[in-house]
């Protein structure tokens, strides 16, 4: 009777000084909060084609690039981009054969929506494009071997469990100002280190 | 949160593959140069075969450039100034597509001769000065002969005149430019350009630097001393038994930017001397 006595003094005496006022959230694992972000860096490689007049002159390449970049936000990055590409020119041409690289460098935004892992982007921007040879002079089709190009594109990129690797897939179309009625685009997978 | 160091080098390792990547694809490897020639057509079995000729236009070397050529001259011990335009500096090819026009089988010979800075070499002077009586057929020895081709009618054939045929071609036109052998027991002209250059005997190959005559012998004893004059003018000749067309670029590269792209810089005129064998000196 005495120990009953004072279980419940002790159990009805103590003050309250903590109370669950709401549910706890849903455990989201792996939180989006704990994958880095800031300055990053990217590697891609894929596929680059021409579309318009220069088609029919360039076979499509194999292309290798690399990006650097800033998030500004977690949903918003600048970034700049360089890019590779080795082609064939095709056709029914005396030069069709030939081997032709261009170089592309731009600087561009990027916008992400991000769903735990995985996240859908959208980018676009502007710079320069040049060719390493005149070949396309040569067929008429450009004046200078440099010029203005602009574009965009977007892609979809999965996060791992690691705090700074992700990869992606990509695609992207640029309008190339000195090739004639010309344009290129690319499908690149890429890894992404977040430092 | 600590960075693994392990992290941390991988992504830097990373950063310098593709650093080193970028680099690479920027340092503009594969700077060919393009030249589209003029097409023109053969109606078949003509005398006077037809052509079309480019000349590539080169700027004059610097008087720095030019005093490096004399110093090298001297290093080398040279028998003639280095040549501004030459073999190891300046590389020609030419891609061609040859149409047969006409409505029967056919064949095809294309024919490349051109000029060096200190000779040229024209196939139609030489079949002339060969040519033994008016009505003999012609014979047709060019600089850089190529294998004849058969085609069908609207058939097109696209082939390329490759940097190591110009290569045998251009040693062969410096030697021919050295000649001047009176002695009819000697090789011919012919002989230079029916043999290959590198090869023993060396036909006609006695007075070009790196090579020593010993009576009839030729050896080849320094292969580094010689310096060939690269063609500078591309000549192309079409013979056909047919009516045929030619379309051709001329490819070159430019190791050194002698190309002039630069309206400053003063054009390189050379005033090459026409070959011609010893039947019409």
């Amino acid at each position: 009777m005495a120990a009953a006595l004072a279980t419940s003094w002790m159990l009805s005496g103590a003050p309250a000084r903590a109370q669950v006022t709401s549910e706890p959230s849903a455990v989201v694992f792996p939180d989006p909060e704990k994958f880095a972000h800031g300055f990053f860096t990217e590697g891609e490689f894929g596929v680059l084609w021409f579309s318009g007049k220069a088609s029919a002159e360039i076979a499509p390449g194999f292309a290798v690039g690399a990006r650097a970049g800033y998030d500004i936000f977690r949903f918003l990055a600048v970034q700049l981009h360089l890019r590779g590409s080795t082609h064939q020119s095709q056709g029914d041409t005396p030069i069709a054969g030939q081997l032709l690289q261009v170089y592309q460098g731009t600087v561009e935004g990027k916008l992400t929506l991000r769903l735990v892992q995985w996240s859908f982007f959208a980018e676009g921007g502007l710079g320069a494009a040049r060719m390493s040879s005149n070949l396309l002079y040569a067929r008429g089709l450009a004046r200078y071997r440099t010029g203005f190009t602009f574009g965009g594109g977007g892609g979809v990129d999965y996060h791992f469990l690691s705090r700074h690797f992700s990869i992606g897939l990509r695609g992207d179309f640029y309008v190339l100002s000195d090739v004639t009625g010309s344009r290129d685009a690319s499908t690149t997978m890429y890894l992404r280190y977040t430092f | 949160m600590a960075k693994p160091d392990r992290e941390n080098r991988a992504a830097l390792v990373w950063g310098l593959a593709l650093g080193a990547t970028s680099l690479l694809a920027c340092s503009d490897l594969n700077t060919p140069v393009y030249f589209q020639g003029m097409a023109f057509e053969a109606q078949g079995n003509e005398m006077m075969l037809p052509t079309q000729g480019l000349s590539l236009r080169f700027r004059a070397p610097t008087d720095k450039e030019q005093m490096a050529l004399a110093a090298e001259r001297d290093a080398k011990g040279y028998d003639m100034d280095i040549p501004w335009v030459s073999r190891d500096k300046v590389h020609v090819e030419v891609s061609y597509k040859v149409t047969n026009l006409s409505d029967q089988t056919s064949a095809f010979t294309l024919m490349v001769d051109g000029a060096s800075q200190y000779i040229k070499y024209d196939t139609q002077v030489v079949s002339a000065a060969l040519q033994q009586g008016a009505n003999d057929p012609p014979t047709f020895l060019p600089l850089i002969p190529l294998v004849p081709q058969m085609l069908a009618p609207g058939a097109s054939y696209s082939g390329v005149v490759r940097e190591d045929d110009f290569a045998e071609g251009e040693v062969d036109l410096d030697a021919l430019g050295r000649w001047n052998d009176p002695n009819p027991a000697s090789p011919t002209f012919a002989g230079v350009l029916i043999n290959r250059s590198e090869v023993p005997p060396y036909t006609g190959m006695g007075l070009v630097p790196g090579y020593v005559k010993n009576g009839a012998t030729v050896t080849r004893q320094n292969p580094g001393l010689l310096v060939v004059p690269a063609l500078y003018e591309v000549d192309v000749r079409l013979k056909t038994n047919a009516h045929m067309q030619i379309e051709y670029f001329v490819r070159v590269r430019d190791d050194d930017d002698r190309l002039l792209h630069d309206d400053a810089d003063r054009l390189y005129e050379p005033s090459p001397t026409l070959f011609q064998p010893a039947a019409t000196m």
